[in-house]
């Protein structure tokens, strides 16, 4: 029953580390300013990155829900859960980040908009998830309901998404306005500013992995923990 | 005047430096609450081995 980090993970460690620095290098040194919105749209390096991993992250939750409903290896249900942990600290980071680029842009620090709205319910949604949980003593009763749970909360995700191209709102629209009506729309990117942005979403992407690994190998001693507790109680 | 900017670009820096605040902050709470966790777990790990061993020598 080991705590040390495989070797890869070591390697993923480091290479996160190096490419999370070269992400902010890119983003201060690199980019240019923005003429409108002044040094704050740089918030959106970080911002839209951090959103697309929150999707990430849940939509492994939904995978992992399927593959434990399908097999009833519990590894599947520590993986959800892992994930969903990881989803809600990249989401908050979605939201405080978003909120703190609305204040001067939009003059006010919330608005209750399409996307806001429904980013906050699929949050609150995956809060629910962790409570829900806690309150579930059997670990198999628990693990049915948590992927059962996980499959159902995803269908926020696509809601919240196309929340600003259905519905009428100002959140900036990054890829193709369906709707007309749509007040958010962005002005092209300049090149140096979307190989930030792609550079960023990778490095975003990468930071998931290593954290979800991390998650899930603490799920993993947990469990064992919980096995011994179970011998020395049963003993 | 008559060949001065229109458009001024506003200081919101401040904002920018908050935001990204956020961003690194939030991942090491993150990885410290994992930190946090482990060493509880292996301090209950430890206590349970300990128990097991007094049990063993009874």
């Amino acid at each position: 029953m080991t705590t040390s980090s495989p070797r890869a993970l070591q390697i993923l460690n480091i290479v996160t580390a190096v490419m999370f620095v070269i992400a902010l290098s890119l983003v201060f040194f690199y980019a240019p300013r923005e003429v409108t919105m002044g040094e704050v749209q740089r918030i959106f390096y970080f911002h839209v990155p951090s959103a697309w991993v929150g999707g990430l992250a849940f939509f492994v939750t939904l995978v992992a829900g399927v593959a434990f409903l399908r097999t009833g290896d519990y590894k599947w249900d520590r993986v959800g859960l892992s994930s969903v942990e990881v989803g809600i600290t990249f989401s908050l980071m979605t939201l405080l980040s978003g909120m703190l680029w609305a204040r001067p842009i939009w003059n006010t620090w919330w608005t209750w908009d399409p996307r806001l709205t429904t980013f906050t319910i699929l949050l609150l949604l995956y809060f629910a998830y962790l409570m829900l949980r806690q309150g579930i003593e059997d670990s198999g009763h628990r693990a049915r309901f948590a992927s059962v749970y996980g499959i159902v909360a995803f269908i926020s995700v696509p809601i919240t998404y196309f929340a600003i191209q259905l519905a009428r709102s100002i959140h900036p629209v990054l890829f193709g306005s369906a709707n007309p009506n749509a007040k958010g729309d962005t002005a092209p990117l300049a090149p140096p500013m979307l190989q930030t942005f792609f550079y960023c979403l990778f490095t975003f992407t990468v930071l998931y992995v290593t954290l979800l690994w991390h998650r899930i190998r603490l799920a993993n001693y947990a469990d064992r923990v919980e096995q011994l507790k179970a011998k020395a109680m049963s003993a | 005047m008559l060949f001065a900017p229109l458009l001024q670009t506003p200081d919101t820096s401040g904002y920018m430096i908050a935001g990204y605040v956020i961003f690194i902050v939030l991942p090491i709470l993150f990885i410290a609450s994992l930190i946090y966790r482990q060493r509880n777990l292996k301090r209950d790990k430890e206590t349970m081995e300990g128990l097991m061993q007094d049990e063993q020598k009874k």
